[in-house]
């Protein structure tokens, strides 16, 4: 359990930064070693107020005894617990609250199996870290399961105000072998970017893929988007790397994409002329009509589409695209997002990159 | 009593004759308008108003107020129709829709009282239109049949043809004072769609007058209207069923060929019920003996109303009053039932009333087609294949009471954004033919939108509020296991999943499928596909998923034959209530469910056992 919620801490956090050029988030007001480990003590034994609201929910058919599933056995969500978090509870945001509601219905149901309570504490912080992004109730049942020097636990100390705590932890592991690169990312955002990017890059030297995608993540944090640009195509031109290499690839690709739309379009070099290009609206391809004359977006128009609800979409949204000179900060009209957002994304297509 | 409103035939004063003292009205128009307006009684000389009238015709010369009035009606009736439907843009789509359920498309519906007349008895329960039904027939007390005359959309439709089309067609007209067997076929067919009704099938949407023209408007009209407005792409595919309603609305047209408006007196049930009503008239065309039998007035009549001693036939006469306006005499007056002032003798024999033989062969008729209906034609109700059952509008009553109250005027349709609700052709035999069903492929039902129930006549749809009608189930939708792109392992897909956010349902969830392990036995992160898994508990079957999943996996991207989720109807998978709370009942559901799992204690956040560290 201990990697699939390091790697799900990763992708949410990163999650939430990789779709605009992220603002790097104020850093958390200091505190003292003692206040810190204070506070966990407070309020870890307390639950969140949403706890007694939230009702118990898993299938029936679960095995609530977490046996290790013998290896080669078919994926079963509805039987083995870690699973079934894997695959119904960490996808839907929706039943978070009642992943909690269930590791602690855990917890009453194993009390006699001491290994078991150890496994469960560590997955409720896991999701208290990963999903509810509660730092403190986090490190509470971290620490109770025992750890004292893990990277997540670093992380809690860093949000709860001890950047020294963090830094105390992250010293002990000097090079990074994860599989995610956690220890460059973690440098990175407690403050020291540098630090983590040469780590990275260190990384990249045996393992292309995922110390390059984190070196491009975190010179993407810092604003540096064309170095970022250069690390992500190097993910893409990896040939072997780590076993998560395709995954690696796809998200290298999704973060370059997202900063090409960003950063890529300098209207004065785009000769003029007209541009077409079509994307998928709500009932098919939306085909718009970019005009570009002297450096400039002069006309929009959305040329054939068979949506239904469109309502004021194409005509708002075509002259916000001339207005803004762009699909940057453009915003889809609302009660007709899927058909707005289409005509963006053909406009981003229709005109050339650089 | 007098209820004279029609134009007087113009006279001139004769010499040493005193001018006819205009009426108050006369007074009160001659003192706010110019004299050019009026006639002049000594001279002759007619004034602005009746020349620009007689210009237009005959009718509106002599009875312009009822022209008028019927004018008025019909352009309502259009408003009502076109307004109802879907908004054509703007940005306020919320306050656009909100004001859509205040229109009152159902008014003439209602207003018809077979309509209401025969679901009560086909479904024996009370229809709430019934009401308005009652009060039209009690101001047809004063006005008898008023409602052929003045009020209703088919009967005005029917005179604009007989102006184009059927007074140029002379072929097929009937002599005048031919009276055939057909004159009494209104009340035979009345009987036998009330006889049908008793016998549990709803035939009168066949007949009835204003689900007729309202049918042919949703055919003719709205497709145009729609089509101009917003594109013909918008325009759902035509059955069998909308052949039938257009063969059977130019039926009603065409037998104008015969004599003007045909259908109206001798075959419109609708117009039969207030026939009947009119044996409790309380005001009558009268012919006082000053008539010189010029027979102006039989030649005007549109109804067919006046014999042949120019006496009334009152069961017909409508009160238009277009043969007081040709009377050169001024002998004919509309008065009091009991006004028996200087008549003029009756010389007819009275006419054959309607015959027993008649009344026999209508009861039998009504019984055979209702039974033949059911048997040979009827709609499984049955839970056998439930993918062969129709989707229903939300608040649909139970199967075979709807089918009892659908009078299959196709209202809904008109009112339904998107047409996500569809005339049924004979998927379920003759039974379903032009009942609502919602074709998920098309559209998916709109979240915040309740005008179905609100414009339908009979109740086959219940009038929900917002909140009723958002837990509403029509249907609960199905992720077939074999197709579904990510299930299948062929590509990411989440236009179901996103679907039903948007809408605000959340009905349905992510499972990750196909997660790749590694050696130790860890599943892979972003390996594999997520895949939609619905929650029986919170899906209402509004089909958006599914209207996604066709317009752009099935029709635009050519992934799939048939979509991978779909929304399925019958029982355990639909509310369908006569009466009582549709929130009452997920409460009760959601009671349910809780008390069936594990309890949790109410402070188990941190067990005993920790408790005392």
């Amino acid at each position: 359990m201990r990697t699939i919620a390091a790697a799900l801490f990763l992708f949410v956090g990163l999650g939430v930064a990789s779709g605009q050029a992220a603002k790097v988030p104020p850093p958390p007001k200091p505190k003292t070693k003692a206040e810190v480990l204070a506070m966990i003590k407070k309020v870890g034994a307390t639950p969140p107020d949403w706890f007694a609201a939230t009702p118990l929910n898993f299938p029936k058919t679960l095995d609530l005894t977490w046996s290790k599933p013998p290896p080669g056995s078919p994926w079963d969500p509805n039987k083995k617990v870690g699973q079934f978090i894997w695959t119904s509870i960490n996808e839907n945001e929706a039943r978070w609250k009642e992943g909690i509601k269930f590791l602690h219905h855990m917890l009453t149901v194993n009390k006699d199996k001491p290994d078991i309570v150890k496994q469960v504490m560590g997955a409720l912080g896991n999701m208290y870290h990963d999903l509810h992004q509660d730092w403190a109730r986090a490190a509470f049942w971290k620490q109770m399961a025992g750890e004292t020097d893990t990277l997540e636990l670093a992380h809690c100390y860093f949000k709860l105000g001890s950047k020294d705590m963090a830094v105390d932890i992250l010293t002990r592991y000097g090079a990074d072998t994860t599989r995610f690169a956690q220890v460059c990312r973690l440098w990175a955002e407690v403050g020291d970017p540098a630090k983590g990017l040469k780590l990275a890059e260190q990384m990249a030297a045996s393992i292309p893929d995922a110390g390059n995608l984190a070196a491009g993540d975190i010179c993407k944090t810092m604003g540096k988007f064309p170095e970022a640009m250069g690390y992500y195509q190097k993910v893409l031109d990896a040939k072997s790397g780590s076993r998560d290499l395709p995954q690696n690839q796809k998200r290298a690709q999704g973060s370059l994409d997202a900063l090409k739309v960003a950063d890529g379009l300098d209207l004065k070099k785009v000769p003029d002329g007209k541009y077409t290009a079509n994307s998928i609206g709500y009932t098919g391809p939306v085909d718009v009509e970019v005009t570009v004359a002297a450096g400039k977006i002069t006309d929009v128009r959305v040329t054939q589409h068979h949506e239904k609800q469109y309502y004021s979409s194409i005509t708002e949204t075509c002259a916000a695209i001339i207005q803004k000179q762009g699909a940057k900060g453009v915003d889809a009209t609302s009660g007709a997002t899927i058909t707005s957002e289409a005509i963006i994304n053909a406009t981003v297509k229709a005109l050339p990159k650089k | 009593m007098n209820f004279n409103v029609y134009l007087p035939f113009h006279k001139k004063t004769k010499k040493g004759e005193e001018p006819p003292k205009p009426t108050r009205l006369g007074r009160a128009a001659r003192a706010i308008f110019p004299s050019t307006f009026f006639s002049d009684p000594v001279t002759g000389k007619k004034g602005l108003v009746r020349r620009v009238l007689q210009n237009i015709g005959t009718t509106w010369h002599s009875s312009p107020w009822r022209r008028v009035v019927q004018a008025g009606f019909f352009l309502a009736f259009l408003a009502f129709f076109c307004w109802v439907c879907w908004p054509y843009g703007g940005t306020n789509y919320a306050q656009h829709r909100e004001s859509k359920e205040k229109v009152a498309a159902e008014t003439f519906l209602i207003l018809d009282p077979l309509v209401s007349l025969s679901t009560a008895i086909a479904s024996r329960s009370w229809v709430w239109s019934l009401t308005a039904a009652g009060i039209l027939l009690a101001v047809c007390i004063f006005i008898p049949r008023g409602f052929c005359g003045y009020v209703c959309p088919l009967g005005t439709v029917i005179d604009l043809f007989d102006w184009a089309i059927g007074k140029r067609v002379n072929r097929f007209k009937l002599k005048d004072e031919t009276r055939g067997w057909w004159v009494n076929l209104k009340y035979y067919l009345l009987l036998a769609c009330l006889v049908a009704g008793l016998c549990g099938v709803l035939l009168t949407g066949f007949v009835a007058a204003i689900p007729v023209i309202t049918r042919a408007m949703l055919f003719i009209v709205s497709p145009l209207q729609m089509g101009t407005a917003r594109g013909f792409y918008q325009i759902p595919a035509w059955n069998w069923g909308h052949a039938v309603s257009l063969v059977l609305f130019a039926g009603v047209l065409g037998l104008g060929l015969f004599r003007r408006r045909f259908w109206c007196q001798y075959v419109c049930p609708s117009g039969a019920v207030f026939s009947l009503g009119n044996l409790f008239r309380v005001t009558e065309r009268k012919v006082e003996s000053s008539c010189i039998s010029c027979n102006k007035c039989v030649e005007i009549c549109p109804f067919d109303a006046i014999k042949t001693d120019y006496h009334t036939r009152t069961s017909d006469c409508t009160l238009c009053q277009s043969c007081g306006g040709v009377c050169p005499t001024h002998s004919i007056k509309f008065v009091s039932r009991w006004d028996f002032s200087n008549l003029k003798k009756e010389e007819a024999p009275a006419d054959a009333t309607p015959s027993r033989r008649g009344f026999l062969a209508a009861t039998f008729a009504g019984a055979a087609t209702a039974l033949s209906v059911q048997r040979l034609f009827g709609a499984s109700v049955s839970d056998t294949a439930p993918k062969e059952l129709p989707i229903r509008p939300p608040g649909s009553v139970p199967e075979q009471e709807f089918l009892e109250k659908c009078i299959r005027c196709g209202e809904c349709f008109q009112a339904c954004p998107n047409n996500v609700l569809q005339p049924m052709g004979f998927k379920q035999g003759l039974e379903g033919l032009w009942t609502p069903e919602v074709n998920a492929n098309w559209a998916g039902c709109e979240s915040g939108c309740n005008n179905c129930g609100q414009v339908c006549p009979t109740g086959a749809i219940r009038a929900l509020p917002m909140e009723e009608k958002r837990v509403a189930r029509m249907g609960l939708a199905f992720v077939d296991q074999q197709t579904c792109l990510p299930i299948a392992g062929r590509e990411a897909c989440q236009m179901c999943v996103d679907e039903c956010h948007a809408a605000g349902y959340h009905a349905i969830e992510f499972a990750r499928v196909h997660v790749k392990v590694d050696e130790q036995g860890q599943p892979i992160p972003d390996s594999g596909f997520l895949a939609p898994v619905v929650l029986a508990d919170k899906c209402v079957g509004c089909g958006l998923c599914q209207t996604r999943c066709n317009l752009i996996n099935v029709k635009a991207k050519h992934l799939l034959k048939e979509t991978a989720i779909r929304v399925e109807a019958g029982p355990g998978r639909e509310d369908r209530m006569s009466r009582g709370s549709y929130v009452e009942l997920r409460f009760q559901e959601k009671k349910k469910r809780e008390a069936a799992q594990p309890k949790a204690d109410a402070d188990s956040y941190l067990p005993d056992f920790l408790k005392d560290k």
